[in-house]
C-alpha cells in the first residue's frame, strides 16, 4: 500500500470516531459554530485528501456530506434529525469504504448515487434556489471575503493551487501528504488575513515556506497557482489582485482587508470562532506539530526497557543496603530518582483518555433511541480521565454492552415514563474518575431498575436456586443472578440485547484486568453499576508469598486480608471430608493449601515447612468467591514488573504472568481467578460452591439449629436446639440425692440429672446443664463445656447403635459430631415419660406399621429409632415416589407420617396422591414439616393430612400418631 | 562464503560448504547446535522452578532481566535427570522471538564441519531423540547429534498437561 494511503488512513480514522460523535453532538446543540466549523473541516479534508489520491468513491460521498454541512453551517439549512441522519449515513458509507481500502489498498467497486442522490436533495432542500458553493454567484457588493467565495471557497481555490502546485513544480510530488498542510496552512492565511482571526496571515505562511528552504521559483510558483484558482473559480480580476497583494508582507494591506473587518463581525463565520478557540490547530497547520505519531510496538518496547531498568534500580538498591559506607550512595540515588521519572513519563505514553472507549456511545444511544422509540440522553462526564491503553482496549466491549443494555433494558418508552412520573427523556449517565490506584466508572440510568421478581422466576425456571433459598436472599442477591451465565430477562430478544450473552461476559472482562463490578438498582428508579479498574496492568503491587520453599506474588487487589495461624493450637482450622476450612468471624472460609493446588505438595516438600509454627491464609476475592489460600510464608508486598508467562506454559491458569524481584529471581505471579477456579472444580469443593451465592437446587439441605457442646471426652456432641428447653449452669454439689437419683430443685419441681453415660449425675463445682422439659417433667444433662450452637446444613453419616445414647455423627462446623438421642436420655431419667404414652391403647403393641417419608437422613435417624422404641414398625422411604408406591404395592400402613419439602414429589402432591387411592382414603397421614406456623398447619389440613407436627417435637410425634391411631380405630369399629 | 547462505543450505551439497555448531553434551552424547542459534552460554544457575509445567520445563531463570525458560534437555531426551538442573550449564537460544536456555551437561567446542558430511539419523533412534535431531556427523571423537532448536521447543509449546 501507498504510504500516502496509510497516512491518509490513520489520519482518517482518528478524524472519523470523532466525526461521530461531534455529529450526534450538532443535534443537541445546532446553533454551534465551532463544532459545526470542526466537523466541516474533518469531512473537507477527507474530500481534499481523497481527490488527491484518487479515490474517486470515497471523494464524492464527502463531497456531497460536505455541502450539505455547508450549506448548514451558512445557515440555509437547519439542523434537522434527517440532516443528521444522512450525514451520519454518508459517514457510515465512508467508514465502510475505509475499511475496504485498509485491507485491500484500495476502493471497492459500486456506486453511492443513492446516498448522494439523497445528500443533495437534502442540500437543495433549504434552500433550492441556490447551487453548489463552489458556483455560487460572486455578490459584487460583499466584503472581499465573500467575494473570493467565503471560506470554502477560499478552501477550494487553496485546494486547486496546491494540486497545480504539485504536477507542476519540481519539488511538489516530493511533498506528498505536506501538502495538505500547506493547503489548510494557505486557506487559514487567507482567513486571518481577511477576517483578522488570529493565527499567521497568508504572507506568514509564506514566508515561514522560505525560511523551510523553499526557493523563490516555488513561491512564485505557488502564487501564480492560487491566482489561478481563484480566477477558476469565478473571482473577479480587481479581487484576485487584491487577494494576491495579501501574499506579500511589503505591500500595505489593501483597503479591501479593513473593509473586511466590519462585514465579518456580524457575521461571526464559523470558521472564526473556530480558530480563535484554538489557535494551536492553526499552528499545528503551519507545519510546527506539537505531536508525534509513534508506533504502538516501539512504545511497548520503550515499556520494557525501562522495566528492566527498574528491576535492576531495585536489585542495586538491595545489595546497597547491606553496604554501609559506600561512594556509590549518591549516584545511585540520583539513579533511583531519575529511574522512576522516567518510569513515570513512559507510562504516560500509554495512558489514553478513557473517552477514547466511549467515542462511539453517543452516536450508538442515538441509534438506538430511533430504533426503541424511547428518548435518551446519554451524559458523560470525565471522559479526559486516563488509564492504560490496554487496559482501555479491555473495558471498550463491556461498557458498550452496558450502556446498550441500559438503554434496550433500563429506559423506559417515553410514555411509560410520563405514567410514572418521570421526565419523558431517560438519561444514562457515564462517569470516570481516579480513586486512589485505581479508575472508577459508574454507568447510572433513571429507567426501571433490575425486575427481581422476573429474575426470581428466572432463576427458578433455571434451576439455578430453589424457591426457599431465594427467600433466604436479600433483593441485592437475588439481582447478582444476572451475572450468570446465559441469563437474560429481556422478555423479547431484541436486536439490541437480550440474546443471553450477557453480564457474565462482562465481569468475566472486568475481573480479567483485575477490576471489580458491583451494582445497586431500585426497581422503579433506575440502576448503577460500578466499575473499579487499576490504572494500569504493567506494574502491580504483589504480596509476596512462600509455599514449599517457592516464592510467588498474589496481586495485591485480590488479597482481602491475612490471617495467621498458629499450627501448635490449630484455633479455628478445621476439617470437612478432609478439606481444610477457617472460621473467620461469622463466616466459614473454604480453604485450599497453595501446594496443593500447585501439586508441589511432596513428601519432601513436608518436612520443609513441618518446622514452622504457624502458617498463613491469604484471603481472597474473585467475585462473590471468598476462599483462603494457605501458604508457608508471607513477604512484604513489592512493587513488580508483569511480564507474560512463556508460550509453553500459558495453558496454565493458575499464573497470570511472571516477573523478577528485587534480588534478582525469577517468580510467578498468581492469578486469583485461576486459583479460585482450580478449587472449585476439584470434587472435594462441594463446600466451597456451597458457599457461593446460588447453590445448586439439589445440593440444598435442611440447615438446622444445633447446640454443640463436650461431655464425657470423644469429641463434640451435639444436639438440636429445639429439643433444648433450657441451659443453666448449677453448682452440682446443690443437687440432692433422692434414691439412686441425682436431683435439683429448679422451678418449684424437682429435676433428675443425669450424665452422658446415663448415670446420675455426680460431680463438683458448676457445670453447664441442658434442660429438657416437658409440662411438668424435667430433665437436666450435665454437660462438660457448651461450645457453640450452629446453624448447619447436616447429615448423618454413621448410624449409632456402637453406643447407646448416640444417634449418629455429622459434620457440624467442620468437625465430626456425634448427634445425641435425647429420647435415650430421656427414658433413662424417667420411665415413664413415654410410657404415658405408649401405655395408650393403640401403640404399643408392635404391629402397628408406621410409614416414615423423609428425604433427610438426619430426620430419618432421629426419628426411626425413635419411633421403633415406641413400640411401632417403621418402614421408611426416602421420598415422596418411593412412598407411594410402597403404600400401594405393600399395602396400607396404619399411619403416614410424610415430610412436607422433599425434592420430587412433595408431601402436599404425596398426600393427594394418596387420598386418591381408594384403600388409602382413610388411612391417617401426619404431615412432618420443620415449620408449622397456623397458615401452613391450615394449609396441610387442606391437602389431606390428618394431622400436622413440627420434626423436632418427638413428644407432639408421639402424641399425634397416637390420637391418630385411636381415631381411626374408632372409625373401624363404628364401620364394623 | 557467507554463513547467512550456509544457514539458508543446511543440507549444502557445495564441497566446501561448512556448517558451525556450538557442541555440548547431555547423558554422554555430543550434540550440535547451529551457533548461529545460540545467543548466550551460562555457567549454573539459579532456577525457579514452575509448578504444573510439562516435565521438560525446569523453570525460569533472569537473563540479564529476561526471563528465560530453562528447558531440560536430560528430560527432554528421556534421560535421568534427577538434580540435574542446578548443575547444569545453560545454553540460550531463541524461537519464535522468546529466549529459551537448554540445559545440559557440558558445552564444548564451536566445530566447523563440512555440510555433505552429515548424515541422515539412524532409523532405530529412540522416536523422542529422532524427533528432535537433524542430522549426524561421524567425527573422530565419537557422534555428534546436531539439534533441532524448533523441534526441541514445538513439542513442548504443544504438550498440554494436566
Amino acid at each position: 500500500m501507498d504510504d500516502l494511503v496509510r497516512e491518509f488512513l490513520a489520519e482518517t480514522c482518528e478524524s472519523l470516531d470523532v466525526l461521530d460523535s461531534e455529529i450526534v453532538e450538532l443535534e443537541q446543540r445546532p446553533g454551534d459554530p465551532a463544532l459545526l466549523g470542526s466537523i466541516f473541516r474533518v469531512m473537507h479534508t477527507i474530500k481534499g485528501t481523497c481527490g488527491f489520491l484518487g479515490l474517486p468513491r470515497l471523494e464524492s460521498v464527502a463531497h456531497a456530506a460536505e455541502d450539505v454541512l455547508g450549506r448548514v453551517r451558512d445557515g440555509e439549512l437547519d439542523v434537522s434529525q434527517d440532516v443528521i441522519s444522512q450525514v451520519l449515513a454518508a459517514l457510515d458509507c465512508i467508514k465502510e469504504l475505509v475499511t475496504v481500502l485498509s485491507e485491500t489498498g484500495s476502493e471497492p467497486q459500486g456506486s453511492d448515487d443513492e446516498l448522494i442522490g439523497a445528500l443533495r436533495r437534502i442540500a437543495s432542500g433549504g434552500a433550492p434556489e441556490a447551487a453548489t458553493q463552489t458556483s455560487a454567484p460572486v455578490e459584487k457588493e460583499g466584503a472581499l471575503h465573500e467575494r473570493a467565495g467565503g471560506a470554502s471557497g477560499i478552501d477550494a481555490a487553496c485546494e486547486l493551487a496546491c494540486a497545480g502546485f504539485m504536477s507542476k513544480s519540481s519539488e511538489g510530488a516530493a511533498l506528498g501528504a505536506d501538502m495538505l498542510k500547506l493547503q489548510f496552512a494557505l486557506a487559514g492565511g487567507f482567513e486571518a488575513a481577511l477576517q483578522e482571526t488570529p493565527g499567521a496571515d497568508v504572507a506568514d505562511v509564506l514566508t515561514c515556506l522560505a525560511e523551510n528552504g523553499w526557493n523563490a521559483g516555488d513561491i512564485a510558483l505557488l502564487k501564480e497557482e492560487l491566482a489561478a484558482a481563484f480566477r477558476t473559480l469565478g473571482v473577479e480580476e480587481d479581487d484576485v489582485a487584491a487577494l494576491m497583494r495579501l501574499l506579500s508582507r511589503e505591500e500595505e494591506a489593501s483597503p479591501e482587508v479593513a473593509e473586511a473587518v466590519p462585514a465579518s463581525a456580524p457575521a461571526a463565520t464559523p470558521e472564526a470562532t473556530q480558530s480563535a478557540g484554538k489557535p494551536a490547530d492553526r499552528q499545528d497547520a503551519a507545519g510546527q506539530t506539537q505531536t508525534l505519531r509513534v508506533n504502538i510496538n516501539v512504545l511497548e518496547d520503550l515499556m520494557t526497557l525501562v522495566s528492566e531498568l527498574v528491576l535492576t534500580r531495585n536489585q542495586l538498591l538491595q545489595i546497597m543496603r547491606n553496604q554501609d559506607d559506600t561512594p556509590f550512595a549518591a549516584p545511585l540515588q540520583r539513579l533511583n530518582q531519575v529511574t522512576t521519572e522516567l518510569q513515570e513519563s513512559v507510562m504516560m505514553t500509554r495512558m489514553q483518555p478513557i473517552g477514547n472507549a466511549w467515542g462511539k456511545l453517543p452516536r450508538l444511544i442515538r441509534d438506538l433511541s430511533q430504533e426503541l422509540g424511547k428518548k435518551i440522553d446519554l451524559v458523560m462526564t470525565g471522559a479526559d480521565t486516563e488509564l492504560d491503553r490496554q487496559i482501555l482496549e479491555s473495558i471498550r466491549d463491556p461498557l458498550t454492552h452496558m450502556v446498550r443494555n441500559s438503554a434496550d433494558h433500563g429506559i423506559e418508552s417515553a410514555a411509560a415514563r410520563l405514567e410514572a412520573g418521570k421526565p419523558e427523556h431517560g438519561t444514562i449517565e457515564l462517569t470516570a474518575r481516579h480513586e486512589g490506584g485505581h479508575i472508577v466508572v459508574m454507568i447510572a440510568d433513571d429507567g426501571r431498575g433490575l425486575p427481581t421478581a422476573r429474575i426470581r422466576e428466572k432463576v427458578i425456571a433455571n434451576g439455578l436456586a430453589t424457591e426457599t433459598q431465594l427467600d433466604g436472599m436479600s433483593e441485592q442477591q437475588i439481582q447478582q443472578f444476572i451475572f450468570y451465565p446465559g441469563f437474560s430477562t429481556a422478555a423479547a430478544v431484541t436486536s439490541v440485547s437480550g440474546r443471553g450473552v450477557g453480564m457474565d461476559v462482562v465481569r468475566n472482562n472486568i475481573e480479567k484486568i483485575g477490576g471489580i463490578i458491583e451494582f445497586q438498582s431500585t426497581e422503579g428508579v433506575g440502576s448503577r453499576f460500578t466499575i473499579k479498574i487499576p490504572l494500569t496492568l504493567a506494574i502491580v503491587s504483589a504480596l509476596i508469598v512462600e509455599c514449599e520453599g517457592e516464592r510467588f506474588a498474589m496481586p495485591q487487589n485480590s488479597v482481602v486480608e491475612l490471617v495467621r495461624i498458629s499450627r501448635t493450637s490449630g484455633k479455628g482450622l478445621e476439617n470437612v471430608n478432609g478439606r481444610p476450612v477457617y472460621r473467620l468471624r461469622d463466616r466459614l472460609l473454604p480453604l485450599a493449601s497453595l501446594g496443593e493446588i500447585l501439586g508441589i505438595d511432596g513428601a519432601d516438600g513436608n518436612s520443609k515447612r513441618a518446622d514452622a509454627d504457624s502458617l498463613y491464609v491469604v484471603v481472597s476475592q474473585v467475585g462473590s468467591f471468598v476462599f483462603g489460600i494457605i501458604v508457608d510464608k508471607v513477604f512484604d508486598t513489592e512493587e513488580i514488573v508483569v511480564k507474560p508467562v512463556s508460550r509453553c506454559m500459558r495453558h496454565i491458569s493458575c499464573f497470570s504472568g511472571t516477573t523478577i524481584l528485587g534480588d534478582g529471581r525469577v517468580i510467578m505471579i498468581l492469578d486469583p481467578n485461576g486459583l479460585s477456579s482450580a478449587i472449585s472444580a476439584s470434587p472435594h469443593a462441594e463446600a466451597a460452591a456451597h458457599r457461593s451465592a446460588g447453590t445448586r437446587a439439589h445440593s440444598a439441605r435442611e440447615a438446622v439449629s444445633m447446640l454443640v457442646f463436650e461431655a464425657g471426652g470423644d469429641g463434640p456432641k451435639a444436639v438440636p436446639l429445639s429439643l433444648v428447653a433450657r441451659l443453666e449452669e448449677t453448682d452440682i454439689a446443690a443437687a440432692e440425692k433422692a434414691g439412686a437419683r441425682t436431683v435439683l430443685q429448679y422451678r418449684g419441681g424437682l429435676m433428675p440429672l443425669i450424665d452422658l453415660d446415663g448415670r446420675p449425675a455426680e460431680r463438683e463445682g458448676k457445670h453447664p446443664i441442658l434442660v429438657f422439659v416437658d409440662g411438668q417433667r424435667m430433665l437436666g444433662l450435665v454437660v462438660d463445656r457448651v461450645i457453640d450452637i450452629v446453624e448447619a446444613p447436616l447429615d448423618l453419616h454413621l448410624a449409632g447403635g456402637t453406643r447407646p445414647g448416640i444417634l449418629g455423627s455429622a459434620i457440624i462446623a467442620g468437625a465430626a459430631t456425634d448427634i445425641i438421642d435425647t429420647v435415650h436420655y430421656l427414658r433413662l431419667s424417667d420411665a415413664d415419660w413415654f410410657e404415658v404414652e405408649t401405655e395408650q391403647p393403640f401403640g404399643a403393641d408392635g404391629d402397628r406399621h408406621v410409614l416414615l417419608v423423609e428425604d433427610s437422613a438426619f430426620f430419618r435417624n432421629l426419628l426411626m429409632p425413635m419411633l421403633t422404641i415406641a413400640g411401632y414398625a417403621v418402614t421408611v422411604a426416602e421420598d415422596g415416589e418411593a412412598a407411594l408406591s410402597l403404600c400401594q404395592e405393600d399395602g396400607p400402613f396404619d399411619v403416614v407420617v410424610s415430610d412436607i419439602e422433599m425434592p420430587g414429589l412433595s408431601g402436599f402432591e404425596l398426600v393427594r396422591a394418596l387420598r386418591a387411592d381408594d384403600r388409602l382414603q382413610n388411612v391417617p397421614i401426619l404431615a412432618l414439616s420443620s415449620h408449622a406456623n397456623p397458615k401452613d398447619i391450615e394449609r396441610g389440613l387442606d391437602a389431606g393430612f390428618t394431622d400436622y407436627v413440627t420434626k423436632l417435637d418427638p413428644k407432639a410425634l408421639l402424641d399425634a400418631l397416637s390420637r391418630a391411631m385411636s381415631a381411626e380405630a374408632g372409625t373401624k369399629e363404628i364401620a364394623a | 562464503m557467507t554463513m547467512e547462505v550456509q544457514m539458508n543450505d543446511p543440507v549444502g551439497n557445495t564441497e566446501s560448504a561448512t556448517d558451525d555448531y556450538v557442541t555440548m553434551t547431555v547423558g554422554g552424547q555430543t550434540f550440535g547446535v547451529p551457533v548461529l542459534n545460540v545467543r548466550d552460554v551460562l555457567s549454573p544457575q539459579c532456577i525457579t522452578r514452575i509448578p504444573l509445567a510439562p516435565a521438560e520445563i525446569a523453570g525460569s531463570l533472569n537473563l540479564r532481566g529476561r526471563i528465560v525458560t530453562a528447558i531440560d534437555m536430560r528430560r527432554r531426551l528421556n534421560l535421568p535427570s534427577d538434580g540435574f538442573a542446578e548443575r547444569a550449564m545453560a545454553v540460550v537460544v531463541e524461537h519464535d522471538d522468546e529466549p529459551f536456555s537448554l540445559l545440559v551437561d557440558e558445552v564444548g567446542e564451536v566445530l566447523s564441519l563440512p555440510a555433505h558430511r552429515r548424515e541422515a539419523v539412524p532409523a532405530t533412534l529412540d522416536a523422542q531423540w529422532r524427533e528432535v535431531s537433524q542430522g549426524i556427523y561421524r567425527l573422530d571423537e565419537g557422534l555428534l547429534l546436531v539439534l533441532s532448536v524448533a523441534s526441541v521447543l514445538g513439542a513442548i509449546g504443544a504438550v498440554t498437561v494436566h
